[in-house]
C-alpha cells in the first residue's frame, strides 16, 4: 500500500531525535496550557509563531501538532479536578469527573480520560492516515467554485454549531470577515479599509487578533468577573491505576467515542464539542448504570474524553487536505502554514509529503509520550492548578504582548492587540462566541479569492454554484445547516405553544 | 420550571461552548429600553455602516473585471447588517416580555457582576506596555505589565509580585534573545544587560 509506505517515511522522518524532541516539547506544553485555565492551545501556537519563524518548518509542525493533542489531554485534567473546563471540549468531561473526584475517585478518573484519549487518538489517528489520501484524491477534483460552496459550508455549520444562537455566532462570523477585509486586494492592489494607514496595507494579522480574543478579551473577561466564586481543586486520593471494574465499563465507551468523535471531527463541522455531547448521550443511553450518571459514572468520562480527542485528530482531515479550519487551533495552525509560505491542500502532500507524513506519524508518537506524560505525572501537573490567578494572568500578558511585539517588532501590533482584547471582551460580556471571528477572519479573504476565480471562469455567471455537483451539493448541505436548527426550534416551540394552551 | 429554583449541587448540561457561570439571572427586571442586546445590535449596525461607507470608497480600476474589490465587502457589510438587525428584532421582542419566564434563559444577558475596576487596572497596565516597551526596554515594561495585572487580580502583595514579574521579564528575554534569535527592546538596562554578556 502507498500509504503505509508514505507513512513509514513519516516515521523516518517524525523519529529523528531532533523531531523527537519537538514532539516532547510540544505534548509538554500543550499538558500545561490544556490545564491552566486561561490559555489554550489556539492561544500558545499563535503565541510561538514568531519564534519558529525562519525554523525547520517540520520540526515546528510537529510541536503545533503535539500542542494541539497536548491541550485535549490537559483540558480533561482541570475539568475533573477544578470543575471548570480548561477547554471548551472538556464541559462534559466536567459533569461526571469532577463528580467522581469528589466521591474520591479522582485518579480513575483521570486514568480513564488519559487511556480513553490515547486510544481513541490512537483510532483516530489511523481514521487520519488512510482518510486524507482519499480526501486528496476528492480535492484535487475541487475547482474554485466547489471550494467557495465548501468554505460557505463551512461557515455555516461552525456558526450554527458554536455558541448559544445562529444570530450571535453569525455576528461573530461577519465581524472576522470584515477585519479579513482590512488592507491590499490581492487581486487588484486596492487598498481597502487602511484610513490612510501604512500599517494597515498588509491587512490585520490573525495571529494579533487570536491573541487579542484569546488572551486579553479573556483576560479582561475574568477580571470583571473575579467576584464569582472560586472553585477548589480536589487532590486526588486514590490510586491512579483503574480496577478490573473501571476497565470493564470503560473500554467499550473509549472505542465508541473515538469512532464518533473521528468522522464528526472530519466533517466540516466545528470542533469537538458536538461529538463530546453526543457520547455522553449514547453512553447514558447504553450503560447498564444508568442510575449513576449525574453522580460520577465512569462512562460519562470514558466516552466524551475519547470522542473529544478523536474529534482533535479528525479536525486535522479538512485541514490538511482541504486547507480548511473548522476550529479556532486549525485557524492559527492554517495560519502558520502560510507563515512558512505553505498553502495545506493536494498540493502539499504533493510537494511536501515528508511534512505531511512527518506531521502525521508524529501524532502517534505524541499520543503515546502523552499516555506516559499524563498518568504517572500527573501528581505533578496537578501543582499547575495552584498558581495563584493573579500571577497567572500576568503571565499570560507578558506573553500575550511579548508574541505580539515580536511578529514585527512593531508597537502597532501591540496597541492593535489591546483594542482587540477590549473587543473581545466585550464579546464575551454579550455572549458572541469568538472562534468564528477568528475562522471568518482567515477564510474570508480565501473565500472572496475562490468567488472571484470561480465567476472569472463562468464568465460573471452566478449559476456556475449550482451547476456543478459538488458545489450544488454543498451548497444544499450548508442551506440544510442554516435552516435545519431553525427550523427546529421554531416546531419545537409551538408545540411548547400548544402544550401550554392545552 | 422558569430556571429561578436552580439546578441542584451537579452542574447543569451547558451547551457546548459557553463557559459562563450560572449566575443569579432572571431577578432584575429589565427595562425595555435597556436591553443589552440593544446596545449590541446597535453597535453591530454601526460597524455595518462604516463597512458599507468603506466599500464604497474602494476605487474601481478599469479594468475589465466581473466583480471587484468592492464586491464582497457590500456582501459582508449586508450580511452584518442582516445579523444588526436580527440582534434588534430579538432584543425588542425580549424587552416586550423582560418580566415573562422567558427572559432568564435568554442569551445575550451581559453576566450580572463587572468588576470596572479590575478591568481598567489590567487596560492600563497594558497601556504602560505600549508606552515603554521601546522606551524602558521589555524587561522593565513586563515587570510592570505583570505587576499591574496581578494587582488587578486581587494581589495585594505587589513586592512578590515585582519580583516575580521581574525575574519572569529578565528570564523571556534572555532566552528569547539569546537563543530564540529574537530582537527584544533592552531599554535602559542595556549597559547591564551588555555587562552580562547579552546584548
Amino acid at each position: 500500500m502507498e500509504t503505509l509506505s508514505l507513512l513509514l517515511d513519516g516515521f523516518a522522518i517524525a523519529l529523528t531525535w531532533q523531531n523527537l524532541l519537538w514532539a516532547l516539547v510540544g505534548v509538554t506544553l500543550g499538558t500545561i496550557v490544556g490545564i491552566l485555565p486561561g490559555i489554550g492551545p489556539a492561544l500558545t501556537v499563535a503565541l510561538l509563531l514568531p519564534v519558529t519563524f525562519g525554523r525547520d518548518p517540520i520540526g515546528s509542525f510537529i510541536m503545533f501538532a503535539g500542542i494541539y493533542y497536548g491541550g485535549m489531554y490537559g483540558g480533561s485534567t482541570t475539568a475533573i479536578l477544578l470543575n471548570t473546563p480548561g477547554e471548551s471540549a472538556s464541559i462534559i468531561t466536567a459533569l461526571e469527573g469532577n463528580i467522581m473526584a469528589r466521591q474520591g475517585r479522582g485518579g480513575a478518573a483521570l486514568a480513564t480520560a488519559a487511556i480513553g484519549s490515547f486510544v481513541a487518538g490512537t483510532l483516530a489517528t489511523i481514521g487520519l492516515t488512510f482518510v486524507a489520501p482519499a480526501m486528496v484524491q476528492l480535492a484535487l477534483r475541487f475547482g474554485p467554485a466547489d471550494y467557495f460552496a465548501l468554505m460557505v459550508l463551512a461557515f455555516t455549520t461552525v456558526t450554527s454549531l458554536l455558541g448559544s444562537s445562529l444570530v450571535r455566532g453569525l455576528t461573530s462570523l461577519f465581524f472576522g470577515m470584515a477585519l479579513g477585509l482590512v488592507g491590499i486586494d490581492l487581486q487588484t492592489g486596492q487598498a481597502r479599509y487602511t484610513l490612510g494607514m501604512l500599517e494597515m496595507l498588509d491587512g490585520i494579522d490573525v495571529v494579533i487578533v487570536a491573541i487579542g480574543l484569546f488572551a486579553v478579551g479573556e483576560a479582561l473577561y475574568v477580571a470583571s468577573q473575579r467576584h464569582t466564586g472560586a472553585a477548589d481543586v480536589i487532590a486526588v486520593k486514590d490510586s491512579i491505576w483503574m480496577t478490573k471494574e473501571d476497565w470493564r465499563r470503560s473500554w467499550k465507551p473509549w472505542i465508541r467515542g473515538g469512532l464518533l468523535g473521528f468522522p464528526l471531527g472530519a466533517l466540516p463541522a466545528g470542533g469537538a464539542e458536538i461529538p463530546t455531547f453526543l457520547s455522553y448521550t449514547l453512553e447514558r443511553r447504553l450503560s447498564r448504570h444508568k442510575e449513576e450518571f449525574g453522580k460520577g459514572a465512569i462512562e460519562g468520562v470514558a466516552g466524551p474524553e475519547a470522542a473529544n480527542n478523536a474529534a482533535a485528530a479528525g479536525v486535522l482531515v479538512p485541514l490538511l487536505t482541504l486547507g480548511l479550519p473548522t476550529s479556532a487551533t486549525a485557524a492559527i495552525m492554517l495560519a502558520a502554514f502560510q507563515q512558512f509560505g505553505l498553502q495545506p491542500g493536494p498540493l502539499l502532500f504533493e510537494n511536501r509529503p515528508d511534512l505531511v507524513w512527518g506531521m502525521i506519524a508524529s501524532l502517534y508518537i505524541g499520543n503515546a509520550m502523552l499516555l506516559v506524560l499524563n498518568l504517572p505525572l500527573v501528581g505533578l501537573w496537578v501543582r499547575l492548578l495552584s498558581i495563584p490567578a493573579p500571577l497567572l494572568y500576568g503571565g499570560i500578558l507578558v506573553f500575550a504582548t511579548l508574541g505580539t511585539y515580536s511578529l514585527n517588532n512593531s508597537l502597532v501590533d501591540v496597541a492593535t492587540l489591546l483594542v482587540i482584547g477590549v473587543v473581545g471582551f466585550l464579546m464575551r460580556r454579550y455572549d458572541i462566541p469568538v472562534a468564528p471571528a477568528v475562522i471568518g477572519l482567515i477564510l474570508g479573504p480565501l473565500a472572496e479569492q475562490q468567488l472571484r476565480r470561480a465567476l472569472a471562469i463562468s464568465q460573471g455567471d452566478y449559476s456556475i454554484f449550482v451547476t456543478r455537483p459538488i458545489s450544488a451539493t454543498l451548497l444544499a448541505i450548508a442551506l440544510v445547516a442554516l435552516v435545519g436548527p431553525m427550523l427546529a426550534r421554531f416546531i419545537g416551540a409551538r408545540r411548547k405553544r400548544g402544550e401550554a394552551a392545552a | 420550571m422558569t430556571g429561578t429554583n436552580g439546578a441542584p449541587d451537579g452542574p447543569a448540561p451547558a451547551p457546548a461552548g459557553r463557559g459562563r457561570a450560572p449566575g443569579p439571572s432572571g431577578t432584575r427586571p429589565t427595562p425595555a429600553w435597556l436591553h443589552p442586546d440593544l446596545l449590541l445590535a446597535i453597535g453591530v449596525l454601526a460597524l455595518a455602516v462604516f463597512f458599507f461607507v468603506g466599500a464604497l470608497q474602494i476605487r474601481v480600476s478599469p479594468a475589465y473585471e466581473h466583480i471587484g474589490p468592492r464586491f464582497f465587502p457590500f456582501l459582508v457589510s449586508t450580511g452584518l447588517a442582516a445579523c444588526g438587525l436580527g440582534l434588534l428584532a430579538g432584543a425588542l421582542r425580549r424587552a416586550g416580555v423582560a418580566d415573562g419566564p422567558a427572559a432568564p434563559a435568554a442569551p445575550g444577558e451581559p453576566a450580572p457582576l463587572a468588576d470596572w475596576r479590575s478591568v481598567a487596572i489590567t487596560v492600563a497596565a497594558l497601556l504602560a506596555q505600549i508606552l515603554l516597551l521601546e522606551r524602558a526596554g521589555f524587561i522593565i515594561s513586563s515587570t510592570i505589565l505583570f505587576a499591574g495585572v496581578a494587582w488587578a487580580f486581587g494581589s495585594r502583595r505587589h513586592g512578590r509580585d515585582v519580583v516575580i514579574g521581574f525575574i519572569l521579564a529578565f528570564v523571556v528575554y534572555w532566552s528569547f534573545t539569546q537563543w530564540l534569535g529574537l530582537r527584544l527592546p533592552a531599554g535602559i538596562l542595556r549597559p547591564v544587560l551588555v555587562w552580562l554578556g547579552g546584548s
